[in-house]
């Protein structure tokens, strides 16, 4: 199993300058990697393009050698909806659901049935420390917390690739722990987890390293 | 690879709908008084349509007069008897010129109006009050015509007026009963009917058509049927110009509905579509988070249509119940199915076309410039 960039560049239709030229990097299943590099240098950018957000300018993103950057947006949401779990700087939770809801809502995209997701939600929101408050809504809970129940989310349908956005960006040391963490689980069950950070300690205590 | 099911798209759109529960009463709401408002007005028209024609139905609007129009003379009475015959006639009277008759038994009395009639008295026009229906040589007199003569009760006697008179030839007639002269006949209502033993000339025949509608095709024949060799010397009063007038009335009342309902579909669309897009604008996180979760652009434009679809059912089926029901009460209508089906279909559509722009919104909105702004 392979997730790999080759030859990719991107520019904002408004950007004045490439953000990349000619990006090619592997990643690897069953192992973290750190995306660092100073602020502005592009590393959101990066996980845009990995979740197929965002369309490269050049070159392309592919699993297991199937090029999947240049299919159109029915099979990429789908490919995004069953493969990918995604964890956003800011949470990102829906205030109109409780956060029981808003976790099972990271299996509803995809076509797959069968689970009882809110039994799994719920086991992960013990995991991760947030169970009590599972019929609240995320205007009722911290920061931290918030974070929290958007990785359940994003780890509720075990995806095979995790993309986290400064996931422990602006969390209490606690919270960041616990995120950090579950980040590490997922990959030592196997996800290729890529997160983007600026806390060089913890890139340094990942497996592998892109610098941007 | 092709994301939820429709079961599940449709309960996730119901429960959306449930968090917003403004956009969704608005939008129910629309519908629900675009369905009642169509129904009304179109209702209405159909009321007025129907009590024109209940108006047509009337005995005096299937009357029918064929009269003579020179001095002299006049049409034969047999024509009578020949008219009666037709069919879609219900009845027909024939009267002579008025002439002048006082009471018998007093000297100098009031000169009161009379008419010799030939023809059966038509009971659905002319009712008989006391005594018994006058035979040759017999008369009748009205209330007011009583009232004239100077006569306590419909019994006596009544002589012509003056002896030049050509009408009759009768020297006196015996009063031997009562009538009541309905509104189709309120023209003779204030005579005085006498019955000749010799026939006399017409002036005017009462025709009495059985549906407003066989009119015209009855004043045809009944015309032929005078024996009247030049049709010049007769002149017909009916209400055929009427008929037109109606047949009018019910294309504009028809065309004047469709437009108000144009009218009332195309505001509510309007409406519901300006407050869509306003809803849906304001709602870009969630839309942003959707996709990045994996939502493609055709559920996120699946959702916003069912969202609108859903309170537009409910509220176009709780109108179309309010409307029938309301036209029952009020107009006593009863709208036929395929049109009590149709407005809420229409209301339907144009909901789903209004909310395209709000649709499209959501789904081509960049979400990575959503998920960028915390
Ligand atoms: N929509 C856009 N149009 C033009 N430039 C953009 C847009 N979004 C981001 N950028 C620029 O792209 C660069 C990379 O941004 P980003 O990937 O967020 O960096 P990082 O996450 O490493 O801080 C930044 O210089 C930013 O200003
Ligand atoms: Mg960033």
């Amino acid at each position: 199993m392979s997730l790999e960039v080759r030859d990719l560049s991107f520019t904002y239709p408004r950007g004045r300058e490439p953000i990349f030229t000619d990006l090619s990097v592997g990643f690897r299943f069953g192992a973290t990697t750190a995306i660092t590099g100073p602020s502005g240098g592009g590393k959101s950018t990066l996980l845009y393009l990995l979740g197929l957000l965002l369309r490269p300018s050049g070159g392309q993103v592919l699993e297991d050698g199937v090029e999947l950057s240049g299919q159109p947006d029915g099979e990429r949401s789908a490919w995004r909806a069953s493969r990918v779990g995604f964890v956003f700087q800011d949470a990102m939770l829906d205030p109109a659901q409780t956060i029981v809801e808003n976790v099972c809502e990271g299996a509803f995209y995809s076509a797959s049935k069968g689970e009882n997701w809110e039994a799994r939600a719920k086991v992960m929101l013990e995991k991760a420390g947030v169970l009590a408050r599972f019929d609240h809504r995320p205007g009722e809970i911290s920061g931290g917390q918030a974070q929290r129940v958007a990785l359940c989310r994003a780890l509720l349908k075990r995806p095979a690739i995790v993309l986290a956005d400064e996931p422990t960006g602006n969390l209490d040391s606690d919270s960041a722990s616990v995120v950090w963490q579950m980040l590490v689980d997922a990959a030592n069950d196997g996800a290729c987890v890529i997160i983007a950070t600026h806390d060089k300690a913890r890139a340094a205590s990942c497996d592998e390293q892109v610098i941007v | 690879m092709s994301g939820p099911n429709s079961r599940r798209v449709i309960r996730e759109a119901i429960n959306s709908a449930n968090r917003r529960p403004w956009r969704t009463l608005t939008v129910g709401l629309a519908v629900l008084v675009m369905c009642l408002s169509v129904f009304i007005t179109t209702g209405q028209s159909v009321g007025v349509e129907r009590r024109v024609r209940e108006q047509m139905e009337s005995e005096s609007a299937r009357l029918i007069s064929i009269t003579w129009r020179v001095m002299d003379g006049g049409i034969d009475p047999s024509a009578v008897e020949r008219i009666n015959t037709l069919t879609g006639v219900e009845w027909a009277l024939g009267r002579s010129p008025a002439l002048d008759l006082t009471n018998y038994g007093l000297h100098g009395g009031n000169p009161c109006p009379a008419v010799a009639v030939v023809g059966e008295l038509p009971p659905q026009a002319i009712g008989v009050t006391t005594g018994r229906a006058a035979l040759a040589g017999e008369a009748m007199v009205t209330a007011a015509a009583a009232n004239c003569l100077g006569l306590m009760q419909p019994a006596g006697t009544v002589t012509p007026a003056s002896a030049r008179q050509t009408v009759v030839t009768e020297p006196v007639f015996a009063v031997v009963g009562g009538l009541d002269v309905g509104e189709a006949l309120a023209q003779i209502a204030n005579f005085t009917f006498l019955r000749t033993n010799e026939p006399v000339s017409l002036v005017e025949i009462f025709i009495q058509a059985d549906e407003a509608r066989n009119i015209p095709a009855i004043t045809e024949a009944a015309l032929r049927l005078t024996g009247v060799p030049d049709l010049i010397d007769l002149s017909v009063t009916s209400s055929e110009a009427m008929l037109e007038l109606n047949a009018i009335l019910e294309r504009e009342l028809a065309a004047n509905s469709r437009i108000i309902a144009a009218v009332v579909l195309a505001a509510g669309m309007g409406f519901t579509g300006l407050a869509l897009a306003l809803s849906v604008g304001a709602q870009r996180r969630d839309f942003g988070r959707r996709r990045a979760l994996g939502a493609s652009r055709s559920l996120l434009m699946s959702l916003v249509l069912l969202e609108g679809a859903i309170p537009a059912l409910l509220g176009a089926i709780a109108g179309t119940s309010i409307g029938i029901i309301t036209l029952a009460l009020l107009h006593d209508v009863t709208p036929d199915l395929a049109f009590a089906l149709s407005v809420p279909a229409l209301a339907l559509i144009a909901v789903l076309i209004a909310s395209i722009p709000a649709a499209l919104t959501a789904a081509y909105r960049d979400p990575v410039a959503i998920l960028r702004v915390p």
